[in-house]
């Protein structure tokens, strides 16, 4: 029981340690200079992305909520300006949760205006079905019945982005940016049905249990986290929010890692000394 | 206040930084300031989902195509635009099978939502199996299949194959129960248990950097809300929060000494 008010300061001092690793980069973060690398698993989606023609139909699933706002936003705004600078036509939409909506709307007016791009001529936001799955496999039998009015009440048979385009076989490649488990019902029916090239992003939570599906051939390549937000803006050479933020974030990472080392310092210790 | 920034955006701001602000305080302790921005954040997303449900699929997707198929079917009402491929009388089943879902509410009707899960779990297992044994069985058996040599393998290949292999053997081993986990079966499992260790541990790693990405994206932003642009909102809403909190802990403490 003593040694409770202890952890109790102890918690309060990691706090505290913790949230100067994280304002004090942020305030002096020009001064930090962090090295440019990338690895193979984001690559892999920038490579496929590069491969695609001019006008290559694609479809972005955004199936995030403003919880996830700040870890998964970066990686969509870099992946839409590299899209948008391939000259790419964009599918956007949801199958995760109607706040999504409202989000894909506003990440891909920011991202359209930065690179000069115009709805419903290069992209088209659709608005949220219910359904998940079912959302996809009506998707694999006709875009036009799942979705007869994008997110602006338009009609979407006279969209000339989506000119030429009938199901999801027509898609040239397909990326869901999730924070549930939208990646696996894109793996399970959007991939099996679509049989287009699938990536995929997530929240760093989930990274690992994707791992797999790499492997497998099922995944293109996979984005995790604000680490791989910055990779991909380090590729597309746009240095932009995920950069900034690696900064404190690689400060307190640091900081865990003395954590831990001192933890178990102080842990086997007392074991030696009964 | 420079021009770019809108009274409009002033006020979501400081409603922002307020709300991030009495979330955060249960850094202290779980107390009413707290309470109140997690119930307030719930109700409002519950409200959001059912206004955004009711404009984007039950109005325009099931009530309004319905209504037009109605009328047009039993000559009640004539339209200038006709009727579109999904705007038919089949459309009474699904509502149908809303309709009864909502029946869970009532302890004497409630039996009737069985109908309507019934149906659900019958299509999508129906929809789901083969797909799913496909994706997540037989697809991902490939890598454990790959060939150890051959032309175009590298040794790096061949040792990744190794790994995966000998991985997916030890930690089903460890979950096979029929068999008691002793000598050569217990070395196994001991590995199997390594193996999962490894992806815990890259799992905690990722968690951490998930968990700190939200809290820089945030502090961040309560950075910049700081300054004079957004009439020093951070500050403020933080001594307002602060005193609240001191209130509440004042008034509780008082209210439990009186009991």
């Amino acid at each position: 029981m003593t040694s409770e008010p202890k952890f109790h300061i102890i918690r309060w001092v990691i706090f505290a340690l913790v949230a100067l690793a994280i304002i004090i980069p942020v305030i002096v973060s020009e001064k930090i200079k962090l090295p440019d690398t990338s690895s193979r698993v984001v690559k892999n989606i920038y490579d496929k992305i590069e491969s695609l023609p001019a006008g290559s139909p694609i479809i972005l699933s955004i199936d995030f909520d403003p919880s996830s706002d700040e870890e998964l936003r970066p990686m969509t705004m870099a992946i839409l300006r590299h899209v948008f600078r391939k000259k790419l036509r964009v599918i956007g939409m949801t199958i995760w949760s109607p706040q999504s909506s409202g989000l894909m709307g506003d990440i891909f007016t920011t991202a359209a205006k930065m690179e000069n791009k115009q709805d419903g001529l290069d992209y088209v936001i659709m608005p949220f079905k219910p359904g998940g799955s079912s959302v996809i496999l009506n998707l694999s039998q006709d875009i036009f019945f799942t979705y007869p009015k994008d997110y602006k009440d338009k009609s979407t048979k006279e969209l000339p982005v989506l000119k030429g385009i009938r199901t999801l076989k027509d898609m040239k490649y397909a990326m869901c940016i999730s924070a549930g488990n939208a990646v696996d019902v894109w793996i399970v029916y959007g991939k099996e049905k679509g049989k287009m090239p699938l990536g995929a992003g997530c929240t760093a939570v989930m990274a690992t249990d994707y791992y797999p599906y790499l492997q497998s051939g099922q995944l293109v390549g996979l984005m995790g986290g604000i680490g791989a937000a910055a990779q991909y803006e380090s590729l597309i050479g746009e240095k932009g929010i995920a950069t900034e933020r690696m900064k404190p974030q690689t400060v307190v990472h640091s900081l865990i890692i003395i954590l831990i080392v001192v933890g178990n310092i102080v842990y086997f210790t007392r074991r030696r000394k009964g | 206040m420079p021009e770019s920034i809108t009274t409009m955006q002033i006020i979501e701001t400081w409603l922002a930084v307020g709300f991030t602000l009495m979330i955060y305080t249960f850094l202290y302790k779980d107390n009413p300031i707290f309470k109140l921005g997690e119930y307030i954040y719930v109700e409002l997303t519950a409200g959001y989902a059912v206004c955004y449900a009711w404009f984007t699929v039950i109005w325009p997707d099931l009530i309004y195509p319905l209504y037009r198929a109605l009328t047009v079917s039993f000559h009640i009402k004539q339209w200038e635009k006709p009727l579109e491929s999904h705007e038919n009388l089949w459309l009474i089943i699904p509502l149908v099978l809303g309709i009864l879902m909502l029946t869970r509410f009532s302890s004497k009707f409630n039996w009737l939502s069985r109908y309507t899960l019934a149906f659900i779990m019958g299509s999508v297992s129906g929809m789901s199996i083969p797909l799913v044994v496909s994706a997540n069985i037989f697809k991902q058996m490939v890598p454990t299949l790959n060939p150890f040599w051959g032309p175009e393998v590298t040794i790096f290949q061949t040792i990744n194959t190794c790994l995966i292999l000998v991985g997916v053997i030890a930690v089903l081993i460890y979950f096979f129960f029929s068999v008691e986990h002793k000598g050569a079966v217990n070395k196994v499992a001991r590995l199997g248990i390594f193996y999962m260790m490894v992806s815990f541990g890259a799992a905690f790693g990722y968690t951490v950097m998930a968990r700190e990405s939200l809290v820089i994206g945030r502090v961040t932003k309560l950075i910049k809300w700081a300054s004079p642009d957004y009439y020093y909102a951070t500050i403020i809403l933080l001594f307002i929060i602060i005193g609240l909190v001191v209130l509440t802990e004042l008034f509780s403490s008082r209210g439990e000494r009186t009991e």
